[in-house]
Protein backbone atom coordinates (compact mmCIF):
# COMPACT_ATOMS: atom_id res chain seq x y z
CA UNK A 1 0.00 0.00 0.00
CA UNK A 2 2.81 2.37 0.92
CA UNK A 3 4.56 1.48 -2.30
CA UNK A 4 1.44 2.44 -4.33
CA UNK A 5 1.20 5.77 -2.47
CA UNK A 6 4.88 6.39 -3.14
CA UNK A 7 4.46 5.75 -6.88
CA UNK A 8 1.34 7.92 -6.96
CA UNK A 9 3.17 10.83 -5.32
CA UNK A 10 6.12 10.46 -7.70
CA UNK A 11 3.73 10.37 -10.69
CA UNK A 12 1.80 13.46 -9.56
CA UNK A 13 5.06 15.32 -8.95
CA UNK A 14 6.38 14.40 -12.40
CA UNK A 15 3.10 15.41 -14.03
CA UNK A 16 3.04 18.79 -12.33
CA UNK A 17 6.62 19.47 -13.49
CA UNK A 18 5.62 18.59 -17.07
CA UNK A 19 2.57 20.88 -16.96
CA UNK A 20 4.53 23.71 -15.38
CA UNK A 21 7.09 23.63 -18.17
CA UNK A 22 4.38 24.53 -20.66
CA UNK A 23 2.48 26.95 -18.45
CA UNK A 24 2.80 30.69 -18.74
CA UNK A 25 1.19 33.02 -16.20
CA UNK A 26 -0.71 35.94 -17.62
CA UNK A 27 -1.92 39.40 -16.77
CA UNK A 28 -5.13 40.56 -18.44
CA UNK A 29 -6.03 44.14 -19.25
CA UNK A 30 -9.50 44.79 -20.64
CA UNK A 31 -9.13 47.47 -23.32
CA UNK A 32 -12.79 47.55 -24.35
CA UNK A 33 -15.96 45.82 -23.19
CA UNK A 34 -19.67 45.69 -23.93
CA UNK A 35 -18.94 45.50 -27.64
CA UNK A 36 -21.39 44.45 -30.31
CA UNK A 37 -19.84 41.31 -31.81
CA UNK A 38 -16.18 42.34 -32.28
CA UNK A 39 -14.89 40.57 -35.39
CA UNK A 40 -11.85 41.84 -37.32
CA UNK A 41 -8.86 43.43 -35.62
CA UNK A 42 -5.90 45.36 -37.04
CA UNK A 43 -3.00 46.39 -34.82
CA UNK A 44 -1.29 49.58 -35.95
CA UNK A 45 1.25 49.77 -33.11
CA UNK A 46 1.47 49.08 -29.38
CA UNK A 47 -0.88 52.00 -28.67
CA UNK A 48 -3.32 51.80 -31.54
CA UNK A 49 -5.86 49.11 -32.39
CA UNK A 50 -8.59 49.31 -35.01
CA UNK A 51 -11.40 46.78 -34.92
CA UNK A 52 -14.79 46.08 -36.42
CA UNK A 53 -18.06 45.22 -34.77
CA UNK A 54 -20.09 42.96 -37.03
CA UNK A 55 -23.10 45.22 -36.58
CA UNK A 56 -21.35 47.86 -38.68
CA UNK A 57 -19.16 50.00 -36.42
CA UNK A 58 -15.46 50.59 -36.90
CA UNK A 59 -13.84 51.36 -33.55
CA UNK A 60 -10.43 52.46 -32.31
CA UNK A 61 -8.49 51.88 -29.13
CA UNK A 62 -5.81 54.44 -28.51
CA UNK A 63 -3.29 54.26 -25.67
CA UNK A 64 -5.32 51.60 -23.92
CA UNK A 65 -8.64 53.47 -24.09
CA UNK A 66 -11.60 52.84 -26.37
CA UNK A 67 -12.56 55.93 -28.37
CA UNK A 68 -16.24 56.16 -27.47
CA UNK A 69 -17.38 57.43 -30.84
CA UNK A 70 -17.31 54.93 -33.71
CA UNK A 71 -15.43 55.92 -36.85
CA UNK A 72 -17.67 58.03 -39.09
CA UNK A 73 -18.25 57.45 -42.77
CA UNK A 74 -18.32 53.63 -42.73
CA UNK A 75 -20.62 52.40 -45.54
CA UNK A 76 -23.85 50.76 -44.44
CA UNK A 77 -23.52 46.99 -44.17
CA UNK A 78 -25.93 44.08 -44.26
CA UNK A 79 -25.92 42.95 -40.64
CA UNK A 80 -27.57 39.54 -40.76
CA UNK A 81 -26.49 35.99 -39.96
CA UNK A 82 -22.70 35.99 -40.32
CA UNK A 83 -22.87 39.14 -42.44
CA UNK A 84 -21.79 42.57 -41.36
CA UNK A 85 -18.62 44.62 -41.06
CA UNK A 86 -16.13 41.78 -40.80
CA UNK A 87 -12.57 42.28 -41.99
CA UNK A 88 -10.18 45.16 -41.39
CA UNK A 89 -6.55 45.48 -42.30
CA UNK A 90 -4.25 48.47 -42.44
CA UNK A 91 -2.01 49.37 -45.33
CA UNK A 92 1.66 48.40 -44.83
CA UNK A 93 2.35 52.19 -45.02
CA UNK A 94 -0.55 53.15 -42.76
CA UNK A 95 1.59 55.48 -40.63
CA UNK A 96 2.29 57.58 -43.70
CA UNK A 97 -0.93 57.25 -45.72
CA UNK A 98 -3.64 56.36 -43.11
CA UNK A 99 -5.15 53.89 -45.57
CA UNK A 100 -7.13 50.89 -44.38
CA UNK A 101 -9.24 48.20 -46.02
CA UNK A 102 -12.63 46.96 -44.88
CA UNK A 103 -14.49 43.82 -45.93
CA UNK A 104 -18.24 43.65 -45.36
CA UNK A 105 -21.48 42.20 -46.63
CA UNK A 106 -23.65 44.60 -48.55
CA UNK A 107 -27.22 44.30 -49.80
CA UNK A 108 -27.61 44.78 -53.55
CA UNK A 109 -29.60 47.91 -54.27
CA UNK A 110 -33.27 47.12 -54.87
CA UNK A 111 -32.63 43.38 -54.66
CA UNK A 112 -32.98 40.67 -52.02
CA UNK A 113 -29.46 39.47 -52.72
CA UNK A 114 -26.20 40.57 -51.14
CA UNK A 115 -22.49 40.21 -51.65
CA UNK A 116 -19.04 40.65 -50.12
CA UNK A 117 -17.39 44.00 -50.78
CA UNK A 118 -13.98 45.43 -49.96
CA UNK A 119 -13.33 49.14 -49.74
CA UNK A 120 -10.20 51.19 -49.30
CA UNK A 121 -10.36 54.45 -47.34
CA UNK A 122 -8.26 56.95 -45.47
CA UNK A 123 -8.77 57.18 -41.71
CA UNK A 124 -8.52 60.84 -40.79
CA UNK A 125 -9.69 62.25 -37.45
CA UNK A 126 -11.89 59.25 -36.63
CA UNK A 127 -13.58 59.49 -40.00
CA UNK A 128 -13.25 57.60 -43.30
CA UNK A 129 -12.40 59.74 -46.32
CA UNK A 130 -11.76 59.01 -50.00
CA UNK A 131 -13.65 55.72 -49.90
CA UNK A 132 -13.19 53.54 -52.96
CA UNK A 133 -14.77 50.13 -53.62
CA UNK A 134 -11.94 47.89 -54.78
CA UNK A 135 -13.65 44.49 -54.82
CA UNK A 136 -17.15 43.12 -55.13
CA UNK A 137 -17.75 39.35 -55.10
CA UNK A 138 -19.55 37.89 -58.09
CA UNK A 139 -22.22 36.64 -58.27
CA UNK A 140 -24.42 37.84 -55.42
CA UNK A 141 -26.06 35.36 -53.05
CA UNK A 142 -29.32 35.08 -51.13
CA UNK A 143 -27.75 33.69 -47.96
CA UNK A 144 -26.06 35.58 -45.14
CA UNK A 145 -23.42 32.98 -44.28
CA UNK A 146 -19.83 32.14 -45.23
CA UNK A 147 -18.46 35.46 -46.45
CA UNK A 148 -14.80 34.98 -45.60
CA UNK A 149 -13.74 38.61 -45.55
CA UNK A 150 -10.23 38.16 -44.14
CA UNK A 151 -7.33 40.00 -45.80
CA UNK A 152 -3.57 40.05 -45.78
CA UNK A 153 -0.82 41.61 -47.86
CA UNK A 154 1.70 39.74 -49.94
CA UNK A 155 5.29 40.92 -49.86
CA UNK A 156 4.79 42.58 -53.27
CA UNK A 157 2.11 44.86 -51.83
CA UNK A 158 -0.87 43.11 -53.42
CA UNK A 159 -3.89 42.28 -51.27
CA UNK A 160 -5.29 38.81 -50.66
CA UNK A 161 -8.99 38.53 -49.77
CA UNK A 162 -10.89 35.43 -48.65
CA UNK A 163 -14.34 34.83 -50.08
CA UNK A 164 -16.57 32.10 -48.61
CA UNK A 165 -18.83 29.67 -50.44
CA UNK A 166 -22.10 31.29 -49.36
CA UNK A 167 -23.20 27.93 -47.82
CA UNK A 168 -25.77 27.10 -50.50
CA UNK A 169 -23.23 27.45 -53.31
CA UNK A 170 -20.54 25.03 -52.15
CA UNK A 171 -20.06 23.32 -55.54
CA UNK A 172 -19.21 26.73 -57.03
CA UNK A 173 -15.96 26.64 -55.04
CA UNK A 174 -14.69 24.20 -57.69
CA UNK A 175 -15.60 26.47 -60.63
CA UNK A 176 -13.45 29.40 -61.66
CA UNK A 177 -16.24 31.56 -63.10
CA UNK A 178 -17.30 32.92 -59.70
CA UNK A 179 -15.85 34.17 -56.40
CA UNK A 180 -17.49 31.60 -54.10
CA UNK A 181 -14.92 29.67 -52.04
CA UNK A 182 -11.88 31.50 -53.36
CA UNK A 183 -8.87 33.44 -52.20
CA UNK A 184 -8.48 36.48 -54.41
CA UNK A 185 -5.56 38.74 -55.16
CA UNK A 186 -5.90 42.34 -56.27
CA UNK A 187 -3.83 45.50 -56.30
CA UNK A 188 -4.74 48.01 -53.61
CA UNK A 189 -6.50 50.20 -56.19
CA UNK A 190 -8.74 47.27 -57.21
CA UNK A 191 -6.92 46.46 -60.44
CA UNK A 192 -5.74 42.95 -61.27
CA UNK A 193 -2.06 42.02 -60.85
CA UNK A 194 -0.68 40.89 -64.21
CA UNK A 195 0.74 37.64 -62.77
CA UNK A 196 -2.41 36.17 -61.23
CA UNK A 197 -2.54 32.41 -61.88
CA UNK A 198 -5.67 32.11 -64.03
CA UNK A 199 -5.31 35.11 -66.34
CA UNK A 200 -4.74 32.84 -69.32
CA UNK A 201 -8.05 31.01 -68.76
CA UNK A 202 -10.82 32.89 -70.54
CA UNK A 203 -13.53 31.31 -68.35
CA UNK A 204 -11.83 32.18 -65.06
CA UNK A 205 -12.32 35.36 -63.06
CA UNK A 206 -9.00 37.22 -63.04
CA UNK A 207 -8.87 37.91 -59.28
CA UNK A 208 -8.72 34.21 -58.35
CA UNK A 209 -5.52 33.19 -56.53
CA UNK A 210 -6.61 29.81 -55.16
CA UNK A 211 -9.89 27.89 -55.03
CA UNK A 212 -11.74 25.03 -53.36
CA UNK A 213 -12.24 26.86 -50.04
CA UNK A 214 -15.28 26.78 -47.78
CA UNK A 215 -15.27 29.69 -45.36
CA UNK A 216 -11.71 30.94 -44.86
CA UNK A 217 -11.63 32.74 -41.52
CA UNK A 218 -7.92 33.42 -41.31
CA UNK A 219 -5.17 34.42 -43.68
CA UNK A 220 -1.65 35.46 -42.73
CA UNK A 221 1.60 36.04 -44.51
CA UNK A 222 4.61 34.94 -42.49
CA UNK A 223 7.84 35.53 -44.37
CA UNK A 224 6.16 34.78 -47.68
CA UNK A 225 4.34 31.65 -46.47
CA UNK A 226 0.58 32.13 -46.61
CA UNK A 227 -1.37 30.25 -43.96
CA UNK A 228 -5.09 29.93 -44.57
CA UNK A 229 -7.54 28.92 -41.86
CA UNK A 230 -10.67 27.21 -43.03
CA UNK A 231 -13.85 26.98 -41.02
CA UNK A 232 -15.08 23.51 -41.94
CA UNK A 233 -18.53 21.91 -41.79
CA UNK A 234 -19.29 19.40 -38.99
CA UNK A 235 -15.64 18.49 -38.57
CA UNK A 236 -12.99 19.32 -41.13
CA UNK A 237 -11.64 22.69 -39.98
CA UNK A 238 -8.29 23.11 -41.71
CA UNK A 239 -5.03 24.99 -41.87
CA UNK A 240 -3.63 25.14 -45.39
CA UNK A 241 -0.50 26.56 -46.93
CA UNK A 242 -1.94 28.70 -49.71
CA UNK A 243 -0.16 28.78 -53.03
CA UNK A 244 -1.27 30.45 -56.25
CA UNK A 245 -3.36 28.40 -58.65
CA UNK A 246 -3.87 25.52 -56.22
CA UNK A 247 -7.14 23.73 -55.52
CA UNK A 248 -7.88 23.07 -51.83
CA UNK A 249 -10.59 20.57 -52.59
CA UNK A 250 -13.81 21.80 -50.99
CA UNK A 251 -16.36 20.23 -51.33
CA UNK A 252 -14.94 17.40 -53.47
CA UNK A 253 -12.65 16.34 -50.63
CA UNK A 254 -13.25 17.12 -46.98
CA UNK A 255 -12.76 15.68 -43.51
CA UNK A 256 -16.13 17.04 -42.43
CA UNK A 257 -19.79 16.10 -42.72
CA UNK A 258 -22.80 18.22 -43.53
CA UNK A 259 -24.68 19.75 -40.58
CA UNK A 260 -27.66 17.56 -41.53
CA UNK A 261 -25.49 14.51 -40.83
CA UNK A 262 -25.04 13.48 -44.46
CA UNK A 263 -21.79 12.95 -46.29
CA UNK A 264 -20.53 15.90 -48.31
CA UNK A 265 -17.93 13.77 -49.99
CA UNK A 266 -16.67 10.27 -49.19
CA UNK A 267 -13.22 11.43 -50.33
CA UNK A 268 -10.56 13.07 -48.19
CA UNK A 269 -7.83 13.27 -50.81
CA UNK A 270 -7.47 13.42 -54.57
CA UNK A 271 -4.74 14.13 -57.09
CA UNK A 272 -4.59 17.81 -57.93
CA UNK A 273 -6.16 18.83 -54.62
CA UNK A 274 -4.11 20.07 -51.68
CA UNK A 275 -4.04 18.51 -48.23
CA UNK A 276 -4.23 20.64 -45.08
CA UNK A 277 -1.24 20.70 -42.73
CA UNK A 278 -3.73 20.35 -39.91
CA UNK A 279 -7.41 19.47 -39.58
CA UNK A 280 -9.78 19.11 -36.67
CA UNK A 281 -12.51 16.50 -36.29
CA UNK A 282 -14.75 17.27 -34.45
CA UNK A 283 -14.87 20.92 -35.38
CA UNK A 284 -13.42 23.61 -33.12
CA UNK A 285 -14.97 26.49 -35.13
CA UNK A 286 -11.73 28.40 -35.77
CA UNK A 287 -11.94 32.16 -36.14
CA UNK A 288 -8.44 33.57 -36.70
CA UNK A 289 -4.83 32.55 -37.17
CA UNK A 290 -1.61 34.31 -36.13
CA UNK A 291 2.09 33.54 -36.21
CA UNK A 292 3.93 34.49 -33.03
CA UNK A 293 7.46 35.68 -33.79
CA UNK A 294 8.11 37.95 -30.79
CA UNK A 295 10.19 37.47 -27.63
CA UNK A 296 7.75 38.47 -24.88
CA UNK A 297 6.34 34.95 -24.56
CA UNK A 298 9.63 33.30 -25.44
CA UNK A 299 8.18 29.79 -25.04
CA UNK A 300 5.78 30.51 -27.87
CA UNK A 301 8.21 31.92 -30.38
CA UNK A 302 7.62 30.71 -33.95
CA UNK A 303 4.35 29.00 -33.06
CA UNK A 304 1.06 29.29 -34.87
CA UNK A 305 -2.00 30.35 -32.87
CA UNK A 306 -5.59 29.66 -33.80
CA UNK A 307 -8.49 31.21 -31.95
CA UNK A 308 -11.65 29.14 -31.86
CA UNK A 309 -15.22 29.21 -30.64
CA UNK A 310 -16.20 25.63 -29.88
CA UNK A 311 -16.10 25.74 -26.91
CA UNK A 312 -13.71 28.68 -27.01
CA UNK A 313 -9.99 29.21 -26.54
CA UNK A 314 -6.68 29.32 -28.33
CA UNK A 315 -4.74 26.46 -29.87
CA UNK A 316 -0.97 26.86 -29.80
CA UNK A 317 0.56 24.86 -32.61
CA UNK A 318 4.23 24.02 -32.86
CA UNK A 319 5.21 23.90 -36.52
CA UNK A 320 8.19 22.04 -37.90
CA UNK A 321 8.78 21.72 -41.66
CA UNK A 322 5.20 22.82 -42.28
CA UNK A 323 3.87 20.03 -40.06
CA UNK A 324 2.09 20.51 -36.75
CA UNK A 325 4.05 18.47 -34.23
CA UNK A 326 2.43 19.67 -31.01
CA UNK A 327 -0.83 21.28 -29.97
CA UNK A 328 -1.74 22.98 -26.69
CA UNK A 329 -5.02 24.50 -25.53
CA UNK A 330 -4.75 27.95 -23.95
CA UNK A 331 -7.21 30.52 -22.61
CA UNK A 332 -9.97 27.93 -22.39
CA UNK A 333 -11.44 29.81 -19.42
CA UNK A 334 -12.60 32.46 -21.89
CA UNK A 335 -15.73 31.92 -23.92
CA UNK A 336 -15.68 31.99 -27.73
CA UNK A 337 -12.65 33.88 -29.01
CA UNK A 338 -13.17 35.68 -32.30
CA UNK A 339 -9.72 37.10 -32.87
CA UNK A 340 -6.15 36.65 -31.70
CA UNK A 341 -3.51 39.22 -32.66
CA UNK A 342 0.01 40.06 -31.58
CA UNK A 343 1.21 43.57 -30.67
CA UNK A 344 4.66 44.66 -31.89
CA UNK A 345 5.92 44.37 -28.28
CA UNK A 346 4.85 40.71 -28.20
CA UNK A 347 1.81 41.12 -25.97
CA UNK A 348 -1.38 39.48 -27.17
CA UNK A 349 -4.82 40.75 -28.06
CA UNK A 350 -7.88 38.57 -27.61
CA UNK A 351 -11.32 39.56 -28.87
CA UNK A 352 -14.16 37.60 -27.32
CA UNK A 353 -17.19 36.88 -29.48
CA UNK A 354 -20.80 37.93 -29.20
CA UNK A 355 -22.77 40.81 -27.75
CA UNK A 356 -20.86 42.12 -24.78
CA UNK A 357 -17.60 41.08 -26.41
CA UNK A 358 -14.31 42.30 -25.00
CA UNK A 359 -10.91 43.28 -26.31
CA UNK A 360 -8.26 42.04 -23.89
CA UNK A 361 -4.52 42.58 -23.81
CA UNK A 362 -2.49 39.71 -22.38
CA UNK A 363 1.04 40.09 -21.02
CA UNK A 364 3.22 37.70 -19.01
CA UNK A 365 2.89 37.88 -15.24
CA UNK A 366 6.37 38.24 -13.79
CA UNK A 367 5.21 38.86 -10.21
CA UNK A 368 5.33 35.21 -9.11
CA UNK B 1 -53.77 1.98 -34.55
CA UNK B 2 -53.44 0.61 -38.06
CA UNK B 3 -53.60 4.15 -39.49
CA UNK B 4 -50.93 5.36 -37.10
CA UNK B 5 -48.67 2.48 -38.07
CA UNK B 6 -49.25 3.22 -41.77
CA UNK B 7 -48.38 6.88 -41.20
CA UNK B 8 -45.07 5.91 -39.59
CA UNK B 9 -44.25 3.47 -42.38
CA UNK B 10 -45.19 6.06 -44.99
CA UNK B 11 -42.91 8.66 -43.31
CA UNK B 12 -40.11 6.09 -43.17
CA UNK B 13 -40.54 5.38 -46.87
CA UNK B 14 -40.38 9.09 -47.72
CA UNK B 15 -37.32 9.52 -45.48
CA UNK B 16 -35.51 6.71 -47.28
CA UNK B 17 -36.39 8.16 -50.69
CA UNK B 18 -35.31 11.69 -49.70
CA UNK B 19 -31.99 10.37 -48.38
CA UNK B 20 -31.61 8.56 -51.69
CA UNK B 21 -32.18 11.82 -53.59
CA UNK B 22 -29.73 13.64 -51.31
CA UNK B 23 -27.01 11.00 -51.68
CA UNK B 24 -27.55 10.70 -55.43
CA UNK B 25 -27.32 14.44 -56.06
CA UNK B 26 -24.04 14.54 -54.12
CA UNK B 27 -22.53 11.55 -55.88
CA UNK B 28 -23.67 12.69 -59.34
CA UNK B 29 -21.86 16.01 -58.78
CA UNK B 30 -18.74 14.26 -57.48
CA UNK B 31 -18.81 11.97 -60.51
CA UNK B 32 -19.03 15.02 -62.78
CA UNK B 33 -15.86 16.26 -61.07
CA UNK B 34 -14.07 13.08 -62.09
CA UNK B 35 -14.17 11.46 -58.65
CA UNK B 36 -14.22 7.65 -58.80
CA UNK B 37 -17.76 6.64 -57.84
CA UNK B 38 -18.50 2.92 -57.82
CA UNK B 39 -21.42 0.77 -56.72
CA UNK B 40 -19.91 -0.03 -53.32
CA UNK B 41 -19.42 3.67 -52.62
CA UNK B 42 -23.02 4.40 -53.65
CA UNK B 43 -24.42 1.86 -51.15
CA UNK B 44 -21.97 2.87 -48.44
CA UNK B 45 -22.77 6.57 -48.87
CA UNK B 46 -26.51 5.91 -48.91
CA UNK B 47 -26.46 3.92 -45.67
CA UNK B 48 -24.12 6.40 -44.00
CA UNK B 49 -26.48 9.23 -45.00
CA UNK B 50 -29.51 7.31 -43.82
CA UNK B 51 -27.94 6.89 -40.39
CA UNK B 52 -26.25 10.29 -40.32
CA UNK B 53 -29.29 12.34 -41.33
CA UNK B 54 -31.38 10.63 -38.67
CA UNK B 55 -28.94 10.18 -35.81
CA UNK B 56 -26.19 12.83 -36.24
CA UNK B 57 -28.38 15.74 -37.27
CA UNK B 58 -29.77 18.14 -34.67
CA UNK B 59 -33.24 17.52 -36.10
CA UNK B 60 -33.57 13.94 -37.35
CA UNK B 61 -34.81 13.91 -40.94
CA UNK B 62 -37.46 11.35 -40.07
CA UNK B 63 -39.06 13.72 -37.55
CA UNK B 64 -38.77 16.61 -39.99
CA UNK B 65 -40.69 14.60 -42.57
CA UNK B 66 -43.22 13.06 -40.18
CA UNK B 67 -44.57 16.43 -39.12
CA UNK B 68 -45.86 17.86 -42.45
CA UNK B 69 -46.59 14.45 -43.95
CA UNK B 70 -48.76 13.26 -41.07
CA UNK B 71 -50.68 16.56 -40.97
CA UNK B 72 -51.25 16.47 -44.70
CA UNK B 73 -52.35 12.84 -44.84
CA UNK B 74 -54.57 13.19 -41.78
CA UNK B 75 -56.38 16.14 -43.39
CA UNK B 76 -57.35 13.82 -46.25
CA UNK B 77 -58.25 11.09 -43.77
CA UNK B 78 -60.56 13.47 -41.90
CA UNK B 79 -62.23 14.44 -45.17
CA UNK B 80 -63.06 10.76 -45.60
CA UNK B 81 -65.00 10.78 -42.35
CA UNK B 82 -66.89 13.80 -43.65
CA UNK B 83 -68.21 11.68 -46.48
CA UNK B 84 -65.86 12.68 -49.23
CA UNK B 85 -64.96 9.67 -51.32
CA UNK B 86 -61.33 8.78 -50.71
CA UNK B 87 -59.04 8.18 -53.65
CA UNK B 88 -55.45 7.15 -53.62
CA UNK B 89 -54.73 10.16 -55.81
CA UNK B 90 -55.76 12.56 -53.01
CA UNK B 91 -53.38 10.93 -50.57
CA UNK B 92 -50.62 10.92 -53.17
CA UNK B 93 -51.09 14.62 -53.86
CA UNK B 94 -51.24 15.36 -50.14
CA UNK B 95 -47.91 13.60 -49.65
CA UNK B 96 -46.38 15.52 -52.55
CA UNK B 97 -47.69 18.88 -51.28
CA UNK B 98 -46.40 18.16 -47.77
CA UNK B 99 -42.85 17.53 -48.96
CA UNK B 100 -42.92 20.35 -51.51
CA UNK B 101 -44.00 22.70 -48.73
CA UNK B 102 -41.24 21.34 -46.50
CA UNK B 103 -38.42 21.88 -49.01
CA UNK B 104 -39.72 25.31 -50.02
CA UNK B 105 -40.49 26.62 -46.54
CA UNK B 106 -37.55 25.12 -44.64
CA UNK B 107 -35.00 27.65 -46.00
CA UNK B 108 -37.20 30.51 -44.72
CA UNK B 109 -36.67 29.18 -41.21
CA UNK B 110 -32.91 29.19 -41.72
CA UNK B 111 -32.25 32.55 -43.46
CA UNK B 112 -32.42 31.02 -46.96
CA UNK B 113 -29.99 28.25 -46.06
CA UNK B 114 -31.04 24.88 -47.49
CA UNK B 115 -30.61 22.38 -44.65
CA UNK B 116 -31.21 19.43 -47.00
CA UNK B 117 -28.41 19.89 -49.53
CA UNK B 118 -30.12 17.72 -52.14
CA UNK B 119 -33.06 20.12 -52.34
CA UNK B 120 -30.99 23.11 -53.51
CA UNK B 121 -31.72 22.44 -57.18
CA UNK B 122 -35.08 22.34 -58.98
CA UNK B 123 -34.42 18.69 -59.87
CA UNK B 124 -33.75 17.93 -56.22
CA UNK B 125 -37.01 19.60 -55.19
CA UNK B 126 -38.93 17.72 -57.90
CA UNK B 127 -37.53 14.32 -56.86
CA UNK B 128 -38.18 15.01 -53.19
CA UNK B 129 -41.75 16.02 -54.03
CA UNK B 130 -42.09 12.75 -55.94
CA UNK B 131 -40.87 10.98 -52.81
CA UNK B 132 -43.74 12.59 -50.92
CA UNK B 133 -46.11 11.48 -53.68
CA UNK B 134 -44.95 7.87 -53.33
CA UNK B 135 -45.29 8.05 -49.54
CA UNK B 136 -48.81 9.42 -49.92
CA UNK B 137 -49.64 6.74 -52.47
CA UNK B 138 -48.49 4.03 -50.06
CA UNK B 139 -50.59 5.43 -47.24
CA UNK B 140 -53.59 5.97 -49.53
CA UNK B 141 -53.45 2.45 -50.92
CA UNK B 142 -53.47 1.05 -47.37
CA UNK B 143 -56.40 3.26 -46.37
CA UNK B 144 -58.50 2.56 -49.44
CA UNK B 145 -57.80 -1.17 -49.22
CA UNK B 146 -58.76 -1.12 -45.53
CA UNK B 147 -61.97 0.76 -46.33
CA UNK B 148 -62.95 -1.73 -49.03
CA UNK B 149 -62.17 -4.63 -46.69
CA UNK B 150 -64.41 -3.18 -43.95
CA UNK B 151 -67.24 -2.67 -46.49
Amino acid sequence: MHLIKFYLLISIGFLSICLKSDTVDFKYEILAEGLNRPWGVAIVDNDHVIFTELSGQLRQIYQGKLIEEAVKGVPSVLYKGQGGLSGVTVDPNFKENNILYLAFSSRDEGERTNTLKVIRAELINNSLKNIKEIFRAFPSRNTALHYGGKMTFLDDGTLLITSGDGFNYRESAQQLDNHFGKILRINTDGSIPNDNPFLDKSYALPEIWSYGHRNPQGLINHEGVIYGLEHGPMGGDEINIIEPGKNYGWPAITYGKDYNGSIISPFTEMDGMEQPIKYWVPSIAPSSITYYDKNLFSEWQNNLFVSYMKPGGIRRLVVEDFKIIKEEILFSDFSRIRSFKVFPDGSILLATDGNGGEIIRVTPNYEE
Amino acid sequence: MRTFFDLLISSLLVTILIVLVNTSSNLIWLNSMGMPINITLIFKSFFQDLIGMNLSSEIPLYLLICFPLIISLMVIKILVFRGISPKILYYSLAGAVAILALVILLPFAFDNVEPIAGSRTYMGKIFMTLSGLIGGYYFGSKQVRGLHASN
